[in-house]
């Protein structure tokens, strides 16, 4: 019998080592995305339960934080861009559930004024502004962006629904299931003597 | 009450999944054959008890259940919590699998030490049944804290404000839980008393 326990207790420890890794405590789900000079983020418990009142941290590259607030009534929390580098978001919403998500300088650029180099659009305005002369080539790529954001909304927002992995019910009665094996498991090594 | 991947230094992580090992080799040992069932039952509402959000003033917080399911169990619980975790890293991504042990520690530690504080009080009277329920539920997410804050110290911060942060953090959770455990308790003496530790079992033998 006690062979059979540390069997049982080995095999646990084996399974343990098996597995993915998330580098998250409790999961909560972050989403953000950037709609012209705004960077929105949307947190949500794994079952769809918004997360109300967590922190919302914004580090730069170096893991400065640059600016901090608090989810609103359905898990939103919206910020202007602060800098345009690499950002690193962190929710924080208690009782160790983190999260974080990255938004690559390439996301939040793309506005004239303080982007120096010419992003990918930068072509198409031009050959755009050629044949329509009269509108700078700036102002037609705001207005394009502008725009863009505006109809890649929602999908954006579908997005962030289906990038949030939910817990499903298999899941539930799949570990259910796993706990009656073991269960029937330790019961026969208790009884096999 | 989970402690995240990449927090703890590796000498924390190790020494707790050693100890998490041997309260798990010592509930094995302890597990009558009569309690596999009980104790699996648990397991699966400390599995389940994950999930269950409780709208708590501006947040929402979750149940843990580890001091009904020592209070019931007594050193099986390590086991118990243990399977719970590994199923609900495994299933639902909560938690990480390199602080297992750990998060197994926080969790079953205080748990057992609930038991020999409280269990002997759930054959009494009944308010003194419901209130040592009350307490057990409560004093295990506080002594949680303190483990966690211990394991948080060993890792380079500093204890006291760690632990006390913590714990004020989780007063709200204690409060829940010691009512759920109550609840828990209550039904149980009511229902299927030989379920309660300290009572004579309904087992024929």
């Amino acid at each position: 019998m006690n062979a059979a326990s540390w069997i049982l207790s080995l095999s646990l420890l084996l399974l343990s080592s098996l597995g993915p890794r998330e580098a998250l405590a409790h999961r909560v789900n972050l989403f953000a995305w950037v709609e012209g000079d705004t960077v929105h983020t949307a947190s949500k418990y794994p079952d769809g339960t918004r997360v109300k009142e967590g922190l919302i941290r914004v580090l730069d590259g170096a893991g400065r934080e640059l600016l901090q607030g608090k989810t609103n009534e359905r898990g939103e929390f919206s910020f202007p861009i602060p800098r345009r580098e690499d950002l690193t978001i962190v929710l924080e919403a208690g009782m160790g559930h983190r999260a974080d998500w990255t938004l690559p300088r390439e996301e939040l650029g793309g506005e004239p004024a303080s982007a120096p180099d010419p992003p990918p659009g930068f072509r198409l305005a031009e050959a755009a502004s050629a044949s329509a002369a009269a509108v700078p080539a700036a102002a037609l790529e705001q207005a394009l962006e502008k725009a863009l954001d505006r109809k890649l909304a929602p999908v954006v927002k579908m997005l962030s629904e289906l990038h949030e992995p939910r817990v499903r019910l298999t899941d539930i009665v799949g570990g259910l299931g796993w706990i009656l094996g073991l269960a029937g498991l330790a019961a026969w090594l208790k009884n096999r003597r | 009450m989970h402690i995240s991947e990449g927090v703890l230094s590796g000498p924390v992580l190790l020494a707790g999944a050693a100890l998490a090992a041997a309260g798990t080799g010592v509930g094995l040992k302890k597990l009558a054959p009569d309690q596999i069932a009980r104790t699996a039952m648990l397991a699966g509402a400390f599995f389940v008890a994950s999930l269950v959000h409780v709208p708590l003033g501006p947040t929402s917080v979750h149940l843990l259940l580890n001091g009904l399911v020592g209070l019931l169990l007594g050193w099986p619980a390590f086991p118990a919590i243990l399977v719970g975790l590994i199923l609900q890293a495994v299933f639902f991504q909560f938690g990480g699998l390199t602080a297992l042990g750990v998060n197994t520690l926080i969790m079953a530690l205080p748990a057992v030490i609930g038991y020999g504080l409280f269990s002997r009080f759930l054959k009494g009277p009944r308010a003194g049944a419901l209130a040592a329920a009350f307490g057990c539920g409560f004093l295990a997410v506080l002594l949680g804290g303190v483990v966690a804050g211990l394991a948080l110290t060993f890792s380079g911060e500093h204890f006291l404000n760690v632990a006390l942060a913590l714990i004020l953090a989780h007063l709200p959770v204690m409060i829940l839980e010691g009512g759920m455990t109550a609840l828990c308790v209550g039904f149980l003496r009511r229902v299927q008393p030989g379920l309660l530790p300290g009572r004579p079992s309904v087992e024929v033998r």
